[in-house]
């Protein structure tokens, strides 16, 4: 099938270089980074381990400002933080003084959109209506983290930027909470940027992904895996193809042999 | 070696099997260690009682329980040089009452404050950081001098004893606040006043908690100490009067009193703190 739509292009990062300044010695985090994303990708981010994949989610979220390059979204150059790049860390940042249902309504209430249909529209969403009078720590870590991305999307925000949302979870809680983030992606439609070091879940859930250098970190490949549009919550047969296991293995190469 | 892992398992086991148990024992008032605590106070009040009964030690540099508690009764009906027990008490209580919340209401604002904006902080850190760290006694000295040997010196004095310790904890939970709840915040589309008001002023609440109780402790001190140096009631006074007429008898009783109100003073600290900031030391 030939998708014939022209999507837009919600984010532009052009020549992005950025150098931390730590006491005289300069770190060189990024260099050249070029991407454009288009509303409705799904596009995880892989790379070795301090490439600056978690600086170049900060400089979407506006948390850090390149040193040099642009940053563009929907045309218009990133100017500090901004609800509607919604970010979910990868430890979840709930508040414990609030309930769950008062950390998800935070942002409506703080935009002065005070909404308890919506927030309960997407408590229910990622399962934790029964929860929503529990405190944070009261929660064991996939509930926080599903309540984190909750907090996050009753914004209805532009784009999703997540920094291994799952990465801290077992395996088994990990893979629902995959099939809950692609359910939500099918649904909203929203433009995702999922940073991940686990190949499988990029391809599992990406449209597009991105392989980084080691440091300084650069693009090295973009590629278009579409598994995610084939699986169901019945069947995630994909996964065993021999395609998939080709780009799981041109991938691990590719990071590889940066080290 | 396969044995001491075996034990190691056991030992392991054990300690697992009681964490669900110990739970459920939380509800109980008489558990183990209340138990404990309750025989180490009969033994010392044996200990107290044995020691005085026969005659091992004078009266005079340790009166039996029965004469302390006789004082005790003494000082509540007729008093302790025309005023009752609960007048002192009072006295103090009033005194270190509104110093203290003088001091709590504003060292926890100027704390914030400091903490928040690095000019704010630049005025009063330093002054705090120079007379903290003079004994209170000392400054009373000039604080008598300007505002007279009654109650109003001693009010002040108490203010700048607990003022200092509620500013620095406030000033450092605001520092200690986590980067991610702020970015957090501003993140889901809160400004900068919201953020100060509904993250760094909560997340900060276990600080100010700490600080509150540190500096009960330190006007309490102060307190008894300034009352010994010039006072003519509270408890700090009569103990140091009676002990200019060996009374010895109402000097323990004295102490006694003066540990209790210092117990349930903290006590009503921690309760409202476990009602406040009951997520303290658990995110
Ligand atoms: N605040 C900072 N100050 C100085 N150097 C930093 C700072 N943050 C990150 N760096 C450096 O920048 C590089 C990229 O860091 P970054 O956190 O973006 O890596 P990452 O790809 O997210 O790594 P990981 O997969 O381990 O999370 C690292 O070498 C790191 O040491
Ligand atoms: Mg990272």
């Amino acid at each position: 099938m030939v998708n014939l739509e022209v999507k837009a292009k919600v984010l532009e990062l052009k020549d992005i270089q950025l150098t931390y300044g730590t006491k005289g010695r300069d770190v060189l985090a990024l260099q050249n980074v070029n991407l454009d994303i288009e509303e409705g990708e799904f596009v995880s981010i892989l790379g070795p381990s301090g490439c600056g994949k978690s600086t170049l989610l900060k400089i979407i979220a506006g948390f850090i400002e390149p040193t040099d390059g642009s940053a563009q979204i929907d045309g218009s150059e990133i100017n500090g933080i901004d609800w509607n790049r919604g970010v979910v860390f990868q430890q979840p940042a709930l508040y414990p003084w609030l309930t769950v249902e008062q950390n998800v309504h935070f942002g409506l209430k703080m935009r002065k959109k005070e909404d308890k249909e919506t927030v309960r529209y997407f408590l229910d969403k990622i399962g934790l209506s029964q929860f929503m009078k529990s405190k944070p720590y009261e929660l064991s870590g996939g509930m926080k983290q599903r309540a984190a991305i909750a907090r996050v999307l009753v914004n209805n925000p532009r784009v999703l930027l997540m920094d291994e949302p799952f990465s801290a979870l077992d395996a088994l809680t990990r893979e629902q909470m995959q099939n809950l983030l692609r359910d939500i992606w099918r649904e909203t439609k929203k433009t995702i940027i999922f940073i991940t070091h686990d190949v499988d879940e990029a391809l599992l859930l990406a449209t597009k992904v991105i392989v980084m250098s080691r440091r300084p970190g650069r693009i090295v490949k973009e590629l278009l895996p579409t598994f995610t549009n084939h699986i169901t919550a019945e069947d995630n047969s994909v996964r065993f193809t021999k395609e998939f296991q080709e780009y799981r293995e041109e991938i691990l190469h590719l990071i590889n042999s940066q080290s | 070696m396969v044995q001491l892992k075996e034990v190691y398992m056991e030992k392991k086991k054990l300690v697992n099997d009681k964490i669900p148990r110990k739970k459920k024992k939380r509800h109980k008032v008489w558990n183990i260690e209340t138990l404990i605590t309750i025989s180490t106070f009969t033994f010392i009040l044996l200990a107290w009682f044995v020691l005085t009964e026969l005659e091992f030690v004078s009266s005079l540099i340790m009166p039996s329980p029965a004469t302390v508690l006789q004082s005790f009764q003494e000082v509540i009906t007729t008093g302790y040089k025309g005023n009752s027990l609960w007048v002192h008490i009072l006295d103090s209580m009033t005194r270190l009452l509104t110093g203290y919340f003088l001091a709590a209401v504003l060292g926890i604002l100027l704390g914030l404050a400091s903490g928040y904006n690095r000019k704010i902080r630049a005025v009063f850190d330093p002054i705090v950081e120079f007379y903290q760290s003079l004994p209170p006694l000392a400054y009373y000295t000039v604080l008598i001098i300007w505002f007279g040997i009654g109650d109003l010196s001693k009010v002040v004095l108490l203010f700048l004893a607990a003022f200092a310790p509620m500013f620095i904890a406030s000033m450092s939970g605001v520092k200690n606040v986590k980067t991610e709840y702020i970015q957090g915040a501003y993140n889901l589309g809160a400004n900068k006043w919201q953020t100060f008001f509904y993250i760094i002023f909560p997340a900060s609440l276990p600080y100010i908690f700490t600080g509150l109780r540190t500096s009960m402790v330190a006007s309490y001190g102060t307190l008894v100490a300034a009352e010994m140096v010039a006072g003519v009631s509270g408890l700090g006074w009569m103990v140091i009067d009676a002990s200019r007429f060996m009374r010895s008898d109402i000097i323990f009783m004295g102490l006694i009193v003066m540990g209790i109100i210092s117990i349930i003073l903290d006590r009503l600290l921690r309760f409202a703190e476990g009602k406040i900031v009951p997520w303290k030391g658990k995110d």
